[in-house]
Protein backbone atom coordinates (compact mmCIF):
# COMPACT_ATOMS: atom_id res chain seq x y z
CA UNK A 1 0.00 0.00 0.00
CA UNK A 2 1.88 3.07 -1.12
CA UNK A 3 1.11 7.03 0.61
CA UNK A 4 0.81 9.23 -2.67
CA UNK A 5 -0.52 12.17 -0.13
CA UNK A 6 -1.44 13.43 3.10
CA UNK A 7 -3.23 15.79 4.96
CA UNK A 8 -3.19 17.23 8.33
CA UNK A 9 -6.00 19.14 8.80
CA UNK A 10 -6.14 20.00 12.71
CA UNK A 11 -8.17 22.69 14.19
CA UNK A 12 -9.10 23.86 18.21
CA UNK A 13 -12.81 22.92 18.20
CA UNK A 14 -14.36 25.61 16.28
CA UNK A 15 -18.56 25.24 16.35
CA UNK A 16 -19.01 28.20 13.95
CA UNK A 17 -19.13 25.73 10.58
CA UNK A 18 -18.07 28.46 8.39
CA UNK A 19 -14.68 28.04 9.02
CA UNK A 20 -14.69 24.70 7.39
CA UNK A 21 -16.29 25.56 4.21
CA UNK A 22 -13.64 28.23 4.02
CA UNK A 23 -11.35 25.75 4.25
CA UNK A 24 -12.84 23.54 1.46
CA UNK A 25 -13.28 26.51 -0.17
CA UNK A 26 -9.61 27.21 -1.13
CA UNK A 27 -9.82 23.74 -2.85
CA UNK A 28 -13.36 23.53 -4.89
CA UNK A 29 -15.95 25.86 -5.54
CA UNK A 30 -18.61 22.74 -4.40
CA UNK A 31 -21.04 23.89 -2.31
CA UNK A 32 -22.57 21.86 0.87
CA UNK A 33 -25.24 23.54 2.49
CA UNK A 34 -26.92 20.88 4.08
CA UNK A 35 -23.78 19.30 5.33
CA UNK A 36 -22.63 19.56 8.98
CA UNK A 37 -19.41 20.08 10.88
CA UNK A 38 -18.58 16.56 10.77
CA UNK A 39 -18.98 16.29 7.29
CA UNK A 40 -17.66 19.35 6.43
CA UNK A 41 -14.31 18.59 8.78
CA UNK A 42 -13.96 15.58 6.65
CA UNK A 43 -14.25 17.26 3.35
CA UNK A 44 -11.79 19.53 4.49
CA UNK A 45 -9.31 17.02 5.01
CA UNK A 46 -9.56 15.03 2.14
CA UNK A 47 -9.72 18.24 0.03
CA UNK A 48 -6.41 18.80 1.29
CA UNK A 49 -5.35 15.39 0.29
CA UNK A 50 -6.52 15.12 -2.55
CA UNK A 51 -5.10 18.72 -3.80
CA UNK A 52 -2.55 18.13 -6.85
CA UNK A 53 -3.42 14.94 -7.26
CA UNK A 54 -5.42 13.39 -10.15
CA UNK A 55 -8.45 11.28 -8.36
CA UNK A 56 -9.45 8.10 -10.09
CA UNK A 57 -13.25 7.70 -10.63
CA UNK A 58 -12.96 4.17 -8.76
CA UNK A 59 -11.29 6.03 -5.64
CA UNK A 60 -12.77 4.18 -2.87
CA UNK A 61 -13.04 6.19 0.39
CA UNK A 62 -12.64 4.82 4.02
CA UNK A 63 -13.74 6.68 6.70
CA UNK A 64 -12.18 5.83 10.09
CA UNK A 65 -13.72 7.56 13.16
CA UNK A 66 -14.51 6.84 16.75
CA UNK A 67 -17.25 9.19 17.27
CA UNK A 68 -18.83 9.88 13.98
CA UNK A 69 -21.58 12.33 13.77
CA UNK A 70 -21.82 13.03 17.44
CA UNK A 71 -22.75 16.88 17.45
CA UNK A 72 -25.31 16.30 15.25
CA UNK A 73 -26.29 12.83 17.00
CA UNK A 74 -26.84 14.89 19.97
CA UNK A 75 -29.11 17.65 18.46
CA UNK A 76 -31.28 14.30 17.52
CA UNK A 77 -31.45 13.01 20.48
CA UNK A 78 -32.68 16.57 22.23
CA UNK A 79 -34.79 17.46 19.70
CA UNK A 80 -36.59 13.83 20.25
CA UNK A 81 -36.79 13.40 23.63
CA UNK A 82 -36.24 16.84 25.52
CA UNK A 83 -37.65 18.83 23.08
CA UNK A 84 -40.28 15.60 21.80
CA UNK A 85 -40.10 17.76 18.21
CA UNK A 86 -39.69 16.13 15.07
CA UNK A 87 -36.18 16.05 14.61
CA UNK A 88 -34.62 18.51 11.46
CA UNK A 89 -34.50 16.45 8.36
CA UNK A 90 -30.74 17.63 8.22
CA UNK A 91 -30.17 16.92 11.46
CA UNK A 92 -30.97 13.58 11.28
CA UNK A 93 -29.71 12.83 7.20
CA UNK A 94 -26.36 13.64 8.85
CA UNK A 95 -26.74 11.13 11.72
CA UNK A 96 -26.27 8.65 9.32
CA UNK A 97 -22.76 7.06 9.86
CA UNK A 98 -21.96 6.99 6.17
CA UNK A 99 -23.25 10.42 5.43
CA UNK A 100 -19.85 12.14 5.68
CA UNK A 101 -18.08 9.54 3.36
CA UNK A 102 -20.77 10.01 1.12
CA UNK A 103 -20.59 13.91 0.37
CA UNK A 104 -16.06 12.95 0.48
CA UNK A 105 -17.36 10.36 -2.54
CA UNK A 106 -19.76 12.85 -3.90
CA UNK A 107 -17.75 15.84 -4.18
CA UNK A 108 -15.00 14.23 -5.99
CA UNK A 109 -17.54 11.98 -8.15
CA UNK A 110 -16.31 8.97 -7.53
CA UNK A 111 -17.54 5.53 -7.21
CA UNK A 112 -15.38 3.27 -5.70
CA UNK A 113 -16.33 1.56 -2.22
CA UNK A 114 -17.54 3.57 0.28
CA UNK A 115 -17.07 2.57 3.78
CA UNK A 116 -17.36 4.32 7.15
CA UNK A 117 -15.66 2.19 9.92
CA UNK A 118 -15.15 2.24 13.51
CA UNK A 119 -13.25 -0.19 15.74
CA UNK A 120 -12.85 0.58 19.45
CA UNK A 121 -9.38 3.08 19.89
CA UNK A 122 -8.33 1.50 16.83
CA UNK A 123 -10.36 2.50 14.29
CA UNK A 124 -7.47 3.77 11.98
CA UNK A 125 -5.71 0.95 12.17
CA UNK A 126 -8.48 -2.03 11.41
CA UNK A 127 -9.25 0.32 8.58
CA UNK A 128 -5.76 -0.11 7.32
CA UNK A 129 -6.40 -3.95 7.76
CA UNK A 130 -9.74 -3.80 5.90
CA UNK A 131 -7.95 -2.00 3.47
CA UNK A 132 -4.68 -4.12 2.74
CA UNK A 133 -7.47 -7.06 2.52
CA UNK A 134 -9.26 -5.15 0.05
CA UNK A 135 -5.99 -3.83 -1.84
CA UNK A 136 -5.01 -7.83 -1.60
CA UNK A 137 -8.34 -8.86 -3.04
CA UNK A 138 -7.70 -6.92 -6.43
CA UNK A 139 -11.02 -4.41 -5.45
CA UNK A 140 -9.59 -1.57 -4.54
CA UNK A 141 -6.72 -0.27 -6.22
CA UNK A 142 -6.98 3.80 -5.06
CA UNK A 143 -8.57 5.20 -1.59
CA UNK A 144 -8.69 8.06 -0.02
CA UNK A 145 -8.24 7.31 3.97
CA UNK A 146 -8.77 9.31 6.70
CA UNK A 147 -9.34 9.61 10.36
CA UNK A 148 -12.10 11.97 11.27
CA UNK A 149 -12.86 12.97 14.74
CA UNK A 150 -15.16 16.41 16.59
CA UNK A 151 -13.73 17.45 19.47
CA UNK A 152 -16.29 16.91 21.61
CA UNK A 153 -14.35 16.05 25.25
CA UNK A 154 -15.56 18.02 28.09
CA UNK A 155 -13.08 17.34 31.08
CA UNK A 156 -15.63 14.87 32.88
CA UNK A 157 -15.68 12.75 29.99
CA UNK A 158 -12.00 12.57 28.94
CA UNK A 159 -10.53 11.81 32.23
CA UNK A 160 -13.65 8.97 32.84
CA UNK A 161 -13.08 7.54 29.24
CA UNK A 162 -9.14 7.76 29.66
CA UNK A 163 -8.39 8.11 33.28
CA UNK A 164 -5.98 10.86 32.57
CA UNK A 165 -5.61 14.39 33.34
CA UNK A 166 -7.77 16.53 30.87
CA UNK A 167 -5.00 19.65 31.46
CA UNK A 168 -2.71 17.56 29.97
CA UNK A 169 -3.81 17.43 26.46
CA UNK A 170 -4.77 19.83 24.48
CA UNK A 171 -7.84 18.49 22.92
CA UNK A 172 -8.36 19.77 18.98
CA UNK A 173 -10.50 18.34 16.34
CA UNK A 174 -9.46 16.51 13.32
CA UNK A 175 -9.05 15.04 9.27
CA UNK A 176 -6.12 13.79 8.36
CA UNK A 177 -6.02 11.30 5.17
CA UNK A 178 -3.61 9.46 2.61
CA UNK A 179 -4.46 9.16 -0.33
CA UNK A 180 -3.67 5.16 -1.03
CA UNK A 181 -2.24 3.40 -4.27
CA UNK A 182 -1.78 0.14 -4.84
CA UNK A 183 0.75 1.85 -7.65
CA UNK A 184 3.53 2.82 -6.31
CA UNK A 185 4.98 4.79 -9.39
CA UNK A 186 5.38 8.84 -7.65
CA UNK A 187 5.04 7.24 -4.05
CA UNK A 188 5.78 9.43 -1.00
CA UNK A 189 6.15 6.34 0.66
CA UNK A 190 4.45 3.09 2.05
CA UNK A 191 2.68 1.49 4.54
CA UNK A 192 5.03 -1.46 5.25
CA UNK A 193 3.56 -3.71 8.08
CA UNK A 194 -0.47 -3.55 9.62
CA UNK A 195 -0.09 -6.26 12.63
CA UNK A 196 -2.35 -6.77 15.17
CA UNK A 197 -1.32 -9.28 18.59
CA UNK A 198 -3.28 -9.71 21.72
CA UNK A 199 -0.96 -8.67 24.30
CA UNK A 200 2.28 -6.37 24.82
CA UNK A 201 4.69 -9.61 24.82
CA UNK A 202 4.14 -10.62 20.95
CA UNK A 203 3.70 -6.82 20.02
CA UNK A 204 7.57 -6.63 21.77
CA UNK A 205 8.66 -9.93 20.05
CA UNK A 206 7.54 -8.49 16.57
CA UNK A 207 9.16 -5.31 17.00
CA UNK A 208 12.39 -7.32 17.95
CA UNK A 209 12.67 -9.28 14.92
CA UNK A 210 11.94 -6.55 12.73
CA UNK A 211 15.03 -4.73 10.57
CA UNK A 212 14.49 -1.13 9.11
CA UNK A 213 15.95 0.42 6.12
CA UNK A 214 15.96 3.93 7.46
CA UNK A 215 16.18 5.58 10.80
CA UNK A 216 13.13 4.28 13.43
CA UNK A 217 10.91 6.86 14.01
CA UNK A 218 8.38 5.65 17.05
CA UNK A 219 5.01 6.96 18.26
CA UNK A 220 2.27 5.75 20.31
CA UNK A 221 -1.13 6.12 20.99
CA UNK A 222 -2.98 7.39 24.19
CA UNK A 223 -2.85 4.33 25.69
CA UNK A 224 0.21 3.06 25.74
CA UNK A 225 1.48 4.09 29.19
CA UNK A 226 5.00 5.62 29.63
CA UNK A 227 6.55 1.55 31.14
CA UNK A 228 5.33 0.32 27.67
CA UNK A 229 6.94 3.19 25.93
CA UNK A 230 9.81 2.49 27.94
CA UNK A 231 9.67 -0.81 27.54
CA UNK A 232 8.98 -0.59 23.41
CA UNK A 233 12.09 1.97 23.33
CA UNK A 234 14.53 -0.37 24.93
CA UNK A 235 13.46 -3.44 22.59
CA UNK A 236 14.59 -1.80 19.45
CA UNK A 237 17.03 1.10 18.22
CA UNK A 238 15.09 4.25 17.37
CA UNK A 239 16.21 7.42 16.74
CA UNK A 240 13.44 9.52 17.85
CA UNK A 241 10.17 9.30 19.49
CA UNK A 242 7.67 11.20 17.58
CA UNK A 243 4.88 12.58 20.64
CA UNK A 244 2.30 13.92 17.97
CA UNK A 245 -0.48 13.59 20.69
CA UNK A 246 1.79 16.78 22.70
CA UNK A 247 3.13 18.43 19.64
CA UNK A 248 -0.64 18.48 17.40
CA UNK A 249 -3.17 17.83 20.20
CA UNK A 250 -5.33 15.20 20.80
CA UNK A 251 -8.51 13.84 19.08
CA UNK A 252 -9.80 9.96 19.16
CA UNK A 253 -8.34 9.54 15.42
CA UNK A 254 -5.13 11.25 16.56
CA UNK A 255 -3.28 8.09 14.68
CA UNK A 256 -4.09 9.55 11.14
CA UNK A 257 -2.26 12.56 12.52
CA UNK A 258 0.75 10.92 13.90
CA UNK A 259 0.79 8.75 10.69
CA UNK A 260 0.53 12.41 8.09
CA UNK A 261 2.75 14.40 10.95
CA UNK A 262 5.61 11.74 10.32
CA UNK A 263 5.05 12.52 6.92
CA UNK A 264 4.93 16.39 7.51
CA UNK A 265 8.02 16.36 9.91
CA UNK A 266 10.58 13.53 9.05
CA UNK A 267 12.77 12.81 5.92
CA UNK A 268 13.99 9.02 4.62
CA UNK A 269 12.52 7.68 7.93
CA UNK A 270 10.54 4.74 8.96
CA UNK A 271 7.70 5.14 11.64
CA UNK A 272 6.66 2.63 13.80
CA UNK A 273 3.08 3.46 15.59
CA UNK A 274 1.90 1.01 18.26
CA UNK A 275 -1.53 1.75 19.94
CA UNK A 276 -4.02 -0.20 21.84
CA UNK A 277 -7.44 -0.44 23.04
CA UNK A 278 -9.23 -0.88 26.42
CA UNK A 279 -9.07 -4.83 25.83
CA UNK A 280 -5.21 -4.93 25.37
CA UNK A 281 -5.04 -5.76 22.12
CA UNK A 282 -2.12 -4.13 20.59
CA UNK A 283 -1.97 -2.44 16.79
CA UNK A 284 1.08 -1.77 14.70
CA UNK A 285 1.32 0.28 11.80
CA UNK A 286 4.87 0.62 9.75
CA UNK A 287 5.23 3.38 7.38
CA UNK A 288 8.62 4.40 5.28
CA UNK A 289 9.25 7.80 3.84
CA UNK A 290 10.87 7.68 0.79
CA UNK B 1 -56.07 40.87 5.21
CA UNK B 2 -54.55 37.66 3.17
CA UNK B 3 -50.79 36.49 3.98
CA UNK B 4 -50.49 37.48 0.49
CA UNK B 5 -50.73 41.15 0.49
CA UNK B 6 -48.46 41.00 4.31
CA UNK B 7 -45.32 42.39 3.94
CA UNK B 8 -43.48 41.30 7.06
CA UNK B 9 -45.51 37.93 7.31
CA UNK B 10 -43.35 37.42 3.39
CA UNK B 11 -40.55 38.44 5.29
CA UNK B 12 -41.24 36.15 8.03
CA UNK B 13 -41.69 33.45 5.74
CA UNK B 14 -38.30 33.65 3.56
CA UNK B 15 -35.98 34.47 6.55
CA UNK B 16 -37.40 30.95 8.14
CA UNK B 17 -36.92 29.37 4.58
CA UNK B 18 -33.13 30.69 4.41
CA UNK B 19 -32.22 29.96 8.29
CA UNK B 20 -33.68 26.65 7.89
CA UNK B 21 -32.28 25.16 4.43
CA UNK B 22 -29.53 27.31 5.09
CA UNK B 23 -29.34 29.49 2.10
CA UNK B 24 -26.47 31.86 1.51
CA UNK B 25 -29.00 34.51 -0.10
CA UNK B 26 -30.43 37.68 1.05
CA UNK B 27 -34.57 38.02 1.89
CA UNK B 28 -34.54 40.27 -1.92
CA UNK B 29 -33.50 37.37 -3.39
CA UNK B 30 -36.32 35.30 -3.39
CA UNK B 31 -39.60 36.58 -5.47
CA UNK B 32 -43.13 36.65 -4.08
CA UNK B 33 -44.36 34.41 -6.57
CA UNK B 34 -41.31 32.25 -7.80
CA UNK B 35 -41.71 28.24 -7.26
CA UNK B 36 -39.71 27.58 -4.69
CA UNK B 37 -39.25 24.00 -5.46
CA UNK B 38 -39.26 24.27 -9.42
CA UNK B 39 -35.85 23.15 -11.16
CA UNK B 40 -36.35 26.61 -12.98
CA UNK B 41 -36.09 28.26 -9.90
CA UNK B 42 -32.45 29.73 -8.81
CA UNK B 43 -33.14 28.51 -4.75
CA UNK B 44 -31.95 24.99 -5.84
CA UNK B 45 -34.13 23.69 -3.27
CA UNK B 46 -35.69 19.61 -3.25
CA UNK B 47 -37.91 17.34 -1.47
CA UNK B 48 -35.63 17.14 1.44
CA UNK B 49 -35.52 21.36 2.21
CA UNK B 50 -39.47 20.61 1.14
CA UNK B 51 -39.11 18.63 4.62
CA UNK B 52 -36.68 20.73 6.51
CA UNK B 53 -39.25 23.45 5.96
CA UNK B 54 -42.72 21.65 6.95
CA UNK B 55 -40.77 20.94 10.53
CA UNK B 56 -40.04 24.34 10.55
CA UNK B 57 -43.18 25.39 10.17
CA UNK B 58 -44.25 22.82 12.33
CA UNK B 59 -41.94 24.48 15.49
CA UNK B 60 -42.24 28.00 14.93
CA UNK B 61 -46.10 28.40 13.78
CA UNK B 62 -47.17 24.84 15.62
CA UNK B 63 -48.99 23.75 11.76
CA UNK B 64 -48.44 20.45 10.86
CA UNK B 65 -48.84 19.71 7.65
CA UNK B 66 -49.57 16.08 7.58
CA UNK B 67 -50.70 15.67 3.66
CA UNK B 68 -47.98 15.65 1.17
CA UNK B 69 -50.27 17.05 -1.99
CA UNK B 70 -51.25 19.68 1.01
CA UNK B 71 -47.67 20.41 1.48
CA UNK B 72 -46.82 21.01 -2.20
CA UNK B 73 -49.51 23.54 -2.72
CA UNK B 74 -48.26 25.53 0.57
CA UNK B 75 -44.99 25.76 -0.04
CA UNK B 76 -45.57 26.47 -4.01
CA UNK B 77 -44.32 29.59 -3.46
CA UNK B 78 -43.64 32.52 -0.46
CA UNK B 79 -47.45 33.93 -1.58
CA UNK B 80 -48.84 30.15 -1.16
CA UNK B 81 -47.43 30.14 1.81
CA UNK B 82 -48.20 33.10 3.34
CA UNK B 83 -51.91 32.60 3.09
CA UNK B 84 -51.68 29.43 4.27
CA UNK B 85 -50.48 31.09 7.27
CA UNK B 86 -53.07 33.63 7.22
CA UNK B 87 -56.19 33.15 4.88
CA UNK B 88 -57.67 36.45 5.99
Amino acid sequence: MYIHNYSMFVSPPVDDISFYKQEINRYTNLKFRRANKFVLLSLAGAWQCAHGRAIQPDTAVYLTTENGNLGDTETVLDQIYHKREFPMPYNFINTMSNTASFYVAQSFDIVGRNLTFSSKQLSFERGLELLRSDMGAGVVKDALFGGVDEGSFSKSQFEAKYERSFYDYHMIEGSCWLLIKAENTGALGEITAVESFGSLRPTMDWLKRQRFARPLILSFGLLIDDGQKKSFGKAVPHEAQFDYIHSCGYFDSATACGVSGFFDRYEKACLVHINKDFRGQFMVVAVEKY
Amino acid sequence: MKGSLDQKLKNEIKALIIESCELDIELSQIDDDCPLFSPKSDLGLDSIDALQISIAIQNTYGIAIRDSKQMRRVVKSVNTFADFLQPE
